[in-house]
Parts: C-alpha cells; structure tokens; sequence
C-alpha cells in the first residue's frame, strides 16, 4: 500500500504555475535552460562563472522553484570541493592557465608534501579552477531544477516524440519524474515511523552510522522494489508502449517562445565567439 | 455472445506452489456489472489482471487454459495490445495517476496508444464527465480529494475507451463519500455508456458493492464457490464463511428469519427498507419503545485527560492548513476512533501529538502526561504516546520478529535482560509469541501489521495511535485485530484509531472524533455521533448501513443511533416475540 502524504509539499516535482519560465514552451525552456548549462561548462573565471550563477539564480527564482530544493547540493558540494581539489593540485603549472596574469595564477597559496612525490605548490590559478568547478554544481543544480518544475511529464514525451526520440528513453524519463518525488515521500514516512521507535544517528563513527541507516534503508529498499513492480504494471495499464507513434506533434510555440529562443541563441552565440577569440571565461 | 470468457483456467505464480486460479469457468457478458467477492488471497485480482494480459505476461506463471476477451485470447495479446479493450484501476490513484494536472493524466492514456490528436479533447471530455471531474482540469491531483483521485484513475482508463473496465479495490482507501461518489461514477459508465464493470472486494466495503452489481462471483482459494443474484451471496451465509463477512441488512434479516420464516435476506440497502417498512405497515413485525442504546450508556469522559492538546494550528510549507485550531482530549481507558474525509487532518493531528510536527501556532499547548510534546524530542515523548503508520512495511527491517520487536528498547539503551523480559511479554501480548523466530519476510499481512504494532507498543507507550489498522486487511482479519486492541483494552492499554471503516468504529470504539477541515466537527460517543446526520454529511462521511436502515425507518420509531444488529433486533417485537 501507498501512502498518500496529501497535502504535503515533495521534492523534485514539477508544479503547475503561472511563472514566466512555467509559461513558456517546454522547446523555449530546454533551449534556455541548456545554453546556460552549455556555457557554464567553459567558463572558468571567476567573473564569468559568478555571471552565469546569478543568471541561474535568476531563472531559479522567477521560476519560483522551492528554495530549500537547492541545499541538496550542499553536500555534493563538499564532497566534490575536496576531490576538484586534489585535481587542482595536480595543476601547479601556471602556464596551464592562459589568460589571468601569470603573476596572479602562480603565487603559490600553500604547500602540500606528498611522500615520495615531494612538496606540491596549490597555486591561485588553481584555486580559482577548484572553485569555479564547485560552482558549476549549483550553477547546473538550479538549472536543472528549474526545468524539473517547470515541465510536467507530457511537456517532456510531446516533446521527445516530436524529436523522435526512441520510446525506451521516453519510457525510462517517465518513470523517472514519477519515481523520485514519490521515493522521497516514502522515504520521509520511514524517517518518521522509525524516529518514533526511538531510532536517531548520534555517533560520529561511521561503521556504526552505516549500521544504522539499515532501519531506513531496508524498508525503502523493499518499497522502492515494490513501488516498481506496481509502477511498471500501471505504466503498462495506461498503454505505455501500447504502440508506436506514427503523428508529428507540434511544437505550438508562440512569439514569446521564439523570441526567448532567438535572444538565447544570439547570446550563445556571442558568448562562442568572445570564448574561442577572445578567450572570454577562460583562466 | 459472451464478451469475457475463461475456459478451464488455471493459473500458478512463478515460484508459487498453490494456483492462484484454480480451474476457472466463467462467461461475462457485454455491458453486465459483476462483483468479484472474497477474502485476500482468493484470486480476485490475479482474475482481473489477466483479463488484460498482465498475467501471464507481466505477473508470470503457469497458465493453463483460454481467456477470450472480445474474442482475443490473452495468451497471444499482450498488454499493450489489450488496454484499449480491457482497463483497469487499482487500489492506489498515488500509483495509477501519473501526471501532475488532471487533464494531462486523462489525456496520457490515449497519448501513449496513438489516439490522433485531434480525437483526445472529445474523449477527455467524455472522461471527465463519466468520472465527475469536469471543471477540476488544471487541478493537481494531490490537491483533489481521495475519491476525486481515484476518480481521476479512473477518468484516464476511461479515455482509452475499454469495453471492460476492471477496478481492484478501488474504494478501499477512501473516505465514504469518496467511495460513494467512486462507485456512482462506475455505475453511471455502465448504465450510460455501456461498459462491462468488474469489481473485486473483500469485505470493508461489502455494502456499498453490492448496492451496485447485477451479479456476484463468491471465490477462495482461487476457486468460484457460487455466483448469481447477490441475493445468492447473503442466503446461505456463504460470505461469512469465506471471510468476506456479510452486509448488516443481510445479518438482521437473518436474524428475523429465525422469526419470519417466509422473510427473504436482502443484500442491498434499499430492498431491506422497503422490505422491513412492507412489514412494519402490515403489522408483522412491530417497534417496541425505543431502548438506551450505547449513548446513555458507557460513560468514560471523567478521568483526567492524559494526552490534552489546545489551540493546534498546523500550516504545511505551501500555506496547506491541516489543522485549524483544535484542542482535544484523550483518556486513559477509552477506546476513540478518528474519522473523517481524506485531507482531513488526522493523521497530521496525531503526528502533532507524537511530536514529529511542531505546531504553526504559538499559542499551541500539547501536554502529554507531564510532557510538554512542543519543547521536547521525540525521544522523551515515545513512551508516553506514540504512533503505528499504517504500512508496517514502513518500519519492518530486521531478520527475524525477536530482532524487529526489541529495536526500540535496544535504541532506548535498555539493559539486555529487561529488553528480553519486555518483548517476550509484547509478544505474548499480541499472540505472537510462537512467531519469535519467524523471518519477517515469510510473514502474511495481518501477521506483519501485528508485529509492526508490536514494535511500536514495545516501548510501552499509556497511549497509541494507530492510522487505519485494517487497511490491507480483510473483513476477517480486520475483526481479528479490532477484538485484539479490544482485549489489550482491558489490560490498561488505551488505543485511538484513524480509521475509515465505519463499521468498525461503531461496533468497537467508545468515543468518535470527526474531523473535518482541519478542525474537529464531532466528539461524542458513537450513537450520538452517527446520529447526527447533517454534521456527518457536511464532513463527507455517513453512518454504517445499520444505522442507514433504522435513520430511513425512523418514523417507525426506529431510534437514529442504532448501531449493530442486536441494538436493532432489541427494538422490534416480532409477531409477539
């Protein structure tokens, strides 16, 4: 049996609502939505990276996007920023960076011994890669985010049939938008049903932690296997798969959709150009 | 020509020893509503899953015979081939709903079977009416009710336009009106647009299937015991002892029986009235003075309450207003039931007196005992009160029963010795003592929700909470566990029920609290509570059939808060005896 938390707020959920970015057509959004994805993954500079983070702030808030769906990435934050910084120190040649003064990028801000390899300069050059690759998880979280819950789940097959896409990714999407919101209410009863047999985490060791998440992940294991099981006989009860879609949907989009598209588009493409000539956002 | 027939089927689980359809002979005909009736485990869903191929080719197994529908045999269709002509709704809309308004979920089915598009508006504006949601389209489903959810499932099965249209419990997890608004909608597609209706149940809403259908299948054990008229069901007392348990009219008239031989057993609600009201005009059966039922009764509200709560408002993020300033008062002793519509507040109520919820309002007061719950953790609350979810597949973890029941005690850092003194007592308790060692995984239902409230009630807690015990049971097990919490009453324990069976509330509960909007519409004992007829309307709800009977009779004299069949019984003067 499924629980219905009714009422409640989940996560990772797309809600109806009348915001500019929920208006526009799924092609518009995706468009927006991925150039901003695109072009964060070449910038580099701080000054550029921190340009597209209130670009994706933007889009995040007029979207009104729950805030609090944001801290996930605290965590993925701060278990990236030391692995980007182990990388980074593999990148102590100031010549590697082009762009920034070489003066700047190769002041070393400290030193790290490493036996048998010698002592390791962290150079600013460096640093500034290990943050701005940080801040690409927020930059892609808030995107990401954003088109979760703008975009309801007939937006994404209309217009991955419109693209021809093959009917398992449709398949595989759909399941997907369904499954997480709804793992995560499960999740939060289990919390809940065991915090109340007097469970809760207040060891710092982290053998004995693992040991006790079993009381959680056990019963969520066996829910998630079973929510699949009735999930893929529900999909298929809806006629999912039933056949192959011969009709060409329309894409409907209407002059506020074509001009975010050609705004958007104009702007990647200045945005290329100042990259590849001007080394624009680059270190 | 039959629209539905199996022939010789028998059908095995993979992995399965016993079939679960065992030499299966039936015809359905076209636009015919037929109830498939029997406890857990008889059959019924395998049944109407392999109408429309999930068995065998989603659910595998052995299957041995013919199942024609509309002339296809199953075993050379699959599923998707067969969803235009068979749909089917389960007992979960969370499940069966897949799109987040209500016009993108009805309009998802035909999407997915290459309906042309221009096509789809007509045939979503056929299922929406056909299942009373017209004006609900940019709805979000969570913000429909129960019944308008599953309504919804139904509206998008309906959009692929099948000819049969099986529900697997569609109403158990609904408040009555819920259910009533479900099954008239079902009722409206087969008289109005023809379609063959197949319903399975197993006992909670007995009553209300069977005011509906022309026909009843009677199954256990994978086999069909009878089938007929649902006068047929009710006769010979088959259902009770298949463990479906039988309408209340049907037990009263029974009853009389013994005292009117000639007296016919009805099974649905308007033959009883019309029955038992020829009978009383003639004479035959007479209305002595109305008694006094439970209402002057039981008097249980003089204790110093345990649990008091006080100005409660409680706001999900989202301004969702669950509850509404309430304050209520729980003793030690009483058995209460909660009730009230889906969304209506209860289980955030309890959630709020265990603790797991803080209240919105600063001027809430939640005492239990002498904890304040708002300033305290969880942890300092579970032993004074605490709360079972209804899914004990929620909290079921470990290997064994031994293993799951002491896991609280062992996170409350009790001594060894005592935690063993304390769960071979809890276990013994509920009768679950021969099971110590059993896997947790080999349990049955009821058996897992036993331990489940074992593990909770370990903790030994003056007052426990418990949101619908019954679900997932049948009518059998449902008894079973009502007459243990009973029992365990008598013992000290004290127990309060969020239930949605009405007529367990009203056979086994000494207080009902009705909630409704957030706030609390009702308190008072059974008779009085089901009594009031405008009050439970207005909170979506409606007495047990029983009640039903004696409400529509009562310028007989009938009293209004007549709640079982003895209570009836102990008003009417039988040819003088």
């Amino acid at each position: 049996m499924w629980e219905v938390a009714s009422g409640l707020p989940t996560w990772f959920e797309h809600e109806p609502r009348n915001t500019f970015i929920h208006r526009l057509n799924p092609l518009s959004r995706v468009v927006l939505l991925f150039s901003v994805l695109f072009l964060m993954s070449f910038y580099y500079d701080p000054y550029y990276v921190a340009l597209m983070g209130i670009v994706a702030a933007g889009i995040y808030l007029v979207a009104r996007v729950p805030k609090k769906w944001i801290l996930i990435t605290i965590p993925v934050m701060f278990y990236r920023f030391w692995e980007f910084l182990i990388v980074g120190l593999g990148q102590y040649d100031p010549s590697l960076f082009k762009v920034w003064p070489q003066e700047f990028v190769s002041r070393v801000l400290f030193v790290v011994p490493i036996p048998f390899v010698g002592n390791i300069p962290m150079i600013y050059g460096a640093v500034m890669w290990t943050f701005a690759q940080t801040f690409h998880i927020v930059i892609g979280a808030a995107v990401t985010l954003t088109l979760v819950y703008s975009t309801s789940l007939n937006d994404y097959i209309r217009l991955m049939r419109r693209f021809k896409f093959p009917y398992q990714i449709i398949y595989v999407v759909t399941v997907a938008l369904k499954f997480v919101p709804d793992i995560f209410r499960s999740y939060s009863t289990i919390v809940k049903a065991q915090r109340l047999r007097g469970w809760e985490v207040k060891t710092r060791n982290p053998i004995k932690a693992i040991r006790l998440a079993i009381p959680l992940v056990t019963p969520l294991s066996r829910q998630i296997m079973f929510y699949v099981d009735r999930l893929t006989i529900s999909s298929q009860i809806r006629g999912f798969g039933a056949t192959k879609v011969h009709y060409e949907v329309k894409l409907g989009l209407k002059p506020v959709d074509i001009a975010t598209i050609v705004v958007v588009a104009s702007l990647v493409a200045v945005a290329m150009y100042m990259l590849i000539f001007y080394n624009a956002g680059i270190l | 020509m039959a629209l539905i027939e199996f022939r010789d089927v028998t059908f095995t689980h993979l992995h399965k020893k016993n079939p679960a359809l065992n030499g299966i002979n039936l015809t359905i005909d076209e636009k015919e509503f037929v109830a498939l009736l029997g406890p857990l485990g008889a059959g019924k869903s395998t049944l109407l899953y392999s109408l429309n191929g999930v068995v065998p080719h989603l659910l595998p197994g052995h299957l041995k015979g013919d199942i024609l529908v509309d002339g296809k045999n199953t075993k050379d269709h699959d599923v998707a081939e067969l969803v235009t002509t068979v749909g089917l709704v389960i007992d979960d809309p969370t499940v069966q709903v897949f799109n987040l308004t209500v016009i993108d979920d009805v309009e998802f089915g035909p999407l997915n079977v290459g309906v042309p598009l221009e096509e789809i508006p007509a045939r979503s504006e056929y299922s929406l009416s056909a299942s009373r949601l017209k004006g609900l389209e940019t709805r979000h489903p969570k913000e429909l009710s129960g019944g308008q959810q599953q309504a919804l499932s139904l509206a998008g099965v309906l959009a692929m336009r099948p000819k049969v249209l099986g529900l697997d419990e569609p109403i158990s997890m609904l408040d009555p009106i819920g259910k009533n608004m479900m099954l008239q909608a079902v009722r409206d597609i087969n008289e109005k647009f023809g379609a063959t209706c197949i319903i399975a149940e197993s006992g909670a809403d007995l009553e209300d299937v069977m005011n509906l259908v022309d026909r009843v299948i009677v199954m256990d054990e994978g086999r069909i015991l009878a089938q007929g008229d649902p006068r047929v069901a009710v006769d010979d007392g088959l259902l009770e002892k298949v463990g479906v348990g039988m309408p209340q009219v049907s037990l009263l008239f029974r009853e009389l029986k013994k005292k009117v031989p000639d007296i016919e057993i009805p099974a649905r609600l308007d033959d009883a009235i019309s029955l038992l009201s020829s009978y009383l005009d003639k004479g035959i059966i007479k209305v002595r003075k109305p008694r006094a039922t439970k209402a002057q009764s039981a008097d249980v509200a003089k204790s110093e309450p345990y649990v008091d709560v006080k100005n409660l408002t409680f706001i999900y993020p989202g301004a969702v207003r669950a509850l509404d300033d309430v304050s209520l008062q729980l003793r030690q002793g009483e058995l209460t039931g909660i009730i009230g519509q889906n969304g209506s507040g209860k289980s955030t109520l309890a959630q709020c007196v265990v603790g797991v919820y803080k209240p919105s309002s600063p001027d809430a007061k939640i005492r239990v005992d002498d904890v304040d719950v708002v300033k305290s953790s969880i942890k300092e609350i579970v032993t004074k009160v605490n709360y079972v979810f209804q899914n004990p597949d929620y909290m079921l973890f470990s290997k064994d029963v031994n293993e799951e029941v002491s896991f609280g005690l062992r996170m409350l850092e009790y001594p060894k010795e005592k935690i063993n003194d304390i769960v071979d007592e809890t276990l013994k308790l509920l009768g679950l003592k021969e099971y110590k060692d059993t896997l947790i995984n080999d349990l049955p239902r009821y058996l897992r929700t036993l331990v489940g409230l074992a593990s909770v009630l370990v903790l030994r807690p003056n007052i426990l909470i418990i949101d619908e015990p019954t679900n997932g049971l049948d009518r059998r097990e449902s008894l079973r566990l009502l007459k243990y919490l009973r029992e365990l009453q008598g013992k000290g324990l004290t127990f309060a029920i969020i239930t949605h069976d009405m007529k367990l509330v009203s056979e086994f509960c000494d207080r009902v609290v009705v909630m409704n909007e957030g706030r609390i519409l009702l308190d008072g004992k059974p008779a009085e509570v089901f009594s009031s007829q405008d009050q439970l309307r207005q909170a979506s709800l409606k007495p047990p059939q029983i009640a039903q009977l004696a409400q529509a009779l009562a310028s007989h004299g009938l009293s209004a808060a007549t709640l079982s069949v003895d209570d009836f019984m102990e008003q009417l003067d039988v040819g003088g005896r």
